[in-house]
């Protein structure tokens, strides 16, 4: 999700397939209009490495890159949208604050207070710590939020031996913390 | 500059006869648990104010906070601070800074630190980045930006937008300073390790530049007292040797009348009004004022050493004075040639 390690990406401007994928994981969170204007003006760009990361940048940030980055890659820069996986986009906790102010419906969990606080340390929720699950999670990723509707991870529904629905932790912003600094 | 601008202890104390001023650093430095050749050179400094200064350095400074504006207001967050149990006090002339009086929780463990609500920082930092005053600028550089408080704040007053190169040279700083910017919703940052001394080819003409040197650290000795002992004389030279390197790089990224602000949390003219100084020599720069409300001006003189005049417009920050760490912050404008 996040720097995992200091390994050296490569960045380009990714391909029409890869801006296929990365539009539509974004989607899948956001409404069409929403992603339009997320990404209007802006540039994107991947950094390759042992993983693909996605950056979305302003136009005088792209200008910069332009002229700071002819002979070195970057370590970071602008918007870190996520990581390209496979055939997918998953989206990261840098992102999460513009996924989490205009969702999409039926993609976000709401955990309890107490919830949020136990998501926050990487654990996955029991059904008592969600107040807001909605009807068709089935096996996707969601984006949670505590009961102020804040962002505060990503996670997936699944429903345990007794038909319950359990939220599973993805990622939290505890990461600032266990792996962050 | 040689090692000769370098104020040796025997320069100060004179040759085998102890002088009063050496007796008197002897029982200061016993006193207060620094190392001799410290007080002697704080004696030449301060005079009459030393024994102030080294009592001043026994208090703790009150921890403080920065508000992030890029996702809330500083009304919002301290109310949810104060709920925690929190009491925090706002900072005159910073109105996102605020000390903190009260409070049994970890400040970096909260959610709403978490959620990039608030960041730790320094006070005196948070005038290091109003120096600069980046609002409205189109392109600003951070030298040695990590871990990134200050990158952090420069983003924030420029309202994430404009470019913000990041630069430095450490690869474990670099993972901070990359996290840093992540939780703390900044988006118009380029970060990148590269050796100061490579800056000037990329290129760049940024209208305000901030170089926040490496430095011995000594105006730290309150929040870490371990620095009363454990810097030599030879450390100052040898990061004196970095901060002039880094400062005629750092004015190389500045397009014409653009802004430099250097800064350090060190009490040493050697890192400081003498590196303004080489400068001076060295780059097409002027000192301007700071437009700080706060500090003592900077030395023209220290250790009886002539330094440019113009280096009273330079700014120092002491903890029994200013209630923060030790600083300094000078402001530099680049001129046309």
């Amino acid at each position: 999700m996040q720097a995992r390690k200091s390994e050296k990406l490569t960045f380009a401007e990714p391909s029409r397939s890869e801006e296929t994928m990365i539009v539509q994981g974004l989607e899948r969170y956001l409404e069409s209009s929403v992603v339009v204007r997320l990404l209007r003006n802006k540039q994107l760009l991947i950094g390759k490495g042992n993983r693909q990361e996605v950056y979305l940048l302003s136009a005088p940030l792209w200008q910069l890159y332009r002229q700071a980055c002819t002979q070195r890659h970057p370590y970071f820069v602008g918007l870190h949208l996520g990581e390209l996986h496979g055939a997918g986009f998953v989206p990261s906790l840098h992102s999460l604050q513009w996924l989490a102010a205009r969702p999409r419906a039926g993609v976000v969990v709401a955990a309890t207070a107490e919830g949020a606080q136990r998501f926050m340390y990487g654990r996955d929720l029991e059904p008592k710590e969600l107040q807001q699950v909605p009807s068709k999670g089935g096996d996707r990723e969601m984006l949670v939020v505590n009961e102020r509707g804040e962002g505060i991870g990503f996670g997936c529904l699944v429903a345990d031996e007794k038909g319950k629905t359990r939220l599973r932790n993805r990622t939290d912003l505890g990461w600032y913390l266990r792996r962050g600094q | 500059m040689g090692d000769g601008c370098f104020l040796s202890l025997a320069a100060l104390l004179g040759d085998g006869v102890m002088t009063v001023e050496a007796k008197r650093a002897q029982q200061l430095a016993r006193r207060y648990g620094y190392l001799e050749y410290m007080v002697a050179r704080y004696l030449a400094l301060f005079g009459q104010d030393t024994e102030a200064f080294l009592a001043g350095n026994e208090l703790a400074l009150a921890k403080s906070i920065r508000t992030n504006s890029l996702v809330s207001t500083p009304d919002r967050v301290i109310e949810r601070l104060e709920g925690k149990g929190f009491r925090l006090e706002a900072v005159a002339g910073l109105p996102y800074a605020f000390r903190v009086r009260e409070g049994r929780l970890p400040l970096g463990a909260t959610p709403e630190y978490l959620l990039g609500q608030y960041t730790l920082q320094s006070v005196a930092s948070m005038w290091a980045v109003e120096a600069l005053n980046p609002r409205g600028a189109k392109v600003v550089a951070d030298v040695c930006a990590a871990p990134g408080g200050k990158t952090t704040l420069i983003a924030q007053l420029m309202e994430n937008r404009g470019a913000l190169l990041a630069t430095d040279i450490s690869r474990m700083r670099m993972r901070a300073l990359r996290s840093n910017l992540s939780r703390m919703h900044v988006e118009n940052a380029l970060a990148m390790r590269v050796d100061a001394a490579q800056l000037p080819e990329l290129g760049i003409q940024a209208d305000a530049v901030l170089l926040d040197a490496p430095c011995t650290g000594e105006g730290l000795i309150p929040v870490d007292p371990t620095r009363k002992r454990s810097r030599q004389l030879e450390d100052l030279a040898t990061l004196a040797a970095v901060q002039q390197k880094l400062i005629v790089a750092a004015a190389a990224l500045l397009r014409e009348d653009g802004i430099l602000v250097y800064s350090t949390c060190s009490f040493a003219p050697e890192e400081n009004e003498q590196i303004i100084d080489y400068a001076l020599q060295k780059c097409p720069l002027r000192v301007t004022e700071t437009g700080l409300p706060i500090g003592d001006p900077g030395f023209t003189a220290p250790f009886g050493q002539p330094v440019d005049e113009s280096l009273v417009r330079a700014r120092r920050f002491y903890p029994y004075k200013h209630g923060t760490e030790g600083f300094f912050i000078c402001r530099l404008e680049k001129v046309r040639s």
